[in-house]
């Protein structure tokens, strides 16, 4: 008695909002999307060049030893550091790439949300709100396609 | 206008981005400083000649390795007339050795490597092991490096206390007694770990800052 049981239907919880909101639903996601794009992309940049790098340090370990700044024991021991952090520039892609495609998704989640928004506001006109949903559409088809494989890749032969 | 919390206020954004900035140019000044630490140096040590004769009298000098600590050895010989033989004895050997007052040239030395610096040849050709060397007989500078023991060139490490201890000669004329070397001895200090802390806490501090201030600012502008 006195209370009355609404029942919530599914589109109730569809991303209905205001096009300021949704606007800055669609800039935050970029943001989040860029940033941590570009960190995948030096994380990568350091992995792809972290042979490049133990060489140079190899080089500059041995010219060391040879100027007299350390003995044969403090070079060994610079080398096998020197190892380790290239292991570490390879790995940690693996650590970084994973951390940044839980991001990136998190910035697509807000785009997509955004692009519904647009589509379900009757302010804009009926071709707009089409192009809109494509939008949120594909962007969806992104993230799940990304979320169950590597990759996406074109291959032109 | 771009909003901002008080966690971006100008001051604030100073201090600890500077904090972090301070670690990042300390960690590298306190990875060269203490990289090495100097426990003895002396240009020149003066022994006396019958410092061969009897571990009392010859030159020691006490030094403890911790584990995986290196200890270091410059000496030279550019004196006249003058010879001196260097070994790193175990404390309990020489303090046998100094109760006895044994003849210093008749105690077994430990195992360490050297190293003949030069271009032209790699690292490993090199060094080589020893347990005693006289200088300038067999050169007249030598780095040394010793962790306790060695397997070819490599140390092994056996923390504990020892003493270096150098004895020697004079070829001059009878009156003339005294033997002259130069020596410096260092061992591994906490540099590394002190470079290794110092630019992990400064790279978190910048790191953490700009995450949270950025978040911060994506809240204030966009997320109301």
């Amino acid at each position: 008695m006195g209370t009355e049981d609404r029942k919530i239907k599914l589109y109730d919880l569809l991303p209905i909002m205001d096009k300021e909101k949704a606007t800055k639903f669609l800039i935050y996601g970029l943001l989040v999307a860029i940033m941590f794009g570009t960190i995948l992309m030096i994380s990568k940049s350091i992995a792809d060049n972290a042979y490049t790098w133990f060489l140079i340090e190899s080089q500059q370990n041995e010219m060391n030893y040879m100027q007299g700044l350390y003995g044969y024991n403090d070079y060994i021991v610079k080398i096998e550091r020197a190892n380790l952090l290239y292991y570490w520039m390879e790995f940690q892609v693996v650590i970084v790439g994973n951390i940044a495609r839980i991001g990136v998704n998190i910035g697509l989640f807000f785009i997509v949300v955004a692009f519904f928004s647009f589509a379900l506001n009757d302010q804009f006109d009926e071709k707009s709100r089409r192009i809109y949903l494509i939008l949120a559409g594909a962007i969806l088809f992104v993230i799940m396609v990304t979320t169950f494989f590597s990759q996406i890749a074109v291959q032109v032969s | 206008m771009v909003k901002t919390n008080k966690f971006l206020k100008k001051k604030t954004a100073y201090i600890i981005l500077g904090i972090g900035a301070i670690c990042l140019i300390l960690g590298p000044i306190f990875g060269i400083v203490l990289d090495k630490m100097t426990i003895y140096d002396s240009k020149p040590e003066i022994i006396r000649e019958d410092s061969a004769d009897g571990m009392t009298k010859a030159f020691a000098f006490p030094v403890t390795l911790n584990r995986d600590q290196k200890l270091i050895i410059e000496i030279s010989d550019f004196y006249p007339n003058s010879s001196v033989t260097i070994r790193i004895l175990a404390k309990s050997v020489y303090q046998r050795a100094y109760s006895l007052n044994s003849t210093t040239s008749g105690v077994t030395g430990l195992q360490f490597v050297y190293s003949e610096f030069g271009y032209g040849t790699t690292p490993a050709g090199s060094t080589n092991g020893a347990n005693t060397l006289t200088l300038p007989a067999s050169g007249i500078f030598f780095y040394i490096e010793f962790m306790g023991d060695r397997t070819g060139d490599s140390l092994i490490s056996w923390p504990g206390d020892y003493y270096v201890v150098v004895y020697g000669s004079n070829s001059g004329p009878p009156s003339n007694l005294n033997v002259l070397f130069d020596i410096h001895i260092k061992v591994d200090g906490p540099g590394e770990a002190l470079y290794n802390t110092f630019i992990l806490i400064g790279v978190l501090i910048i790191l953490i800052y700009l995450m949270v201030a950025l978040i911060s600012v994506l809240k204030a502008n966009y997320l109301r």
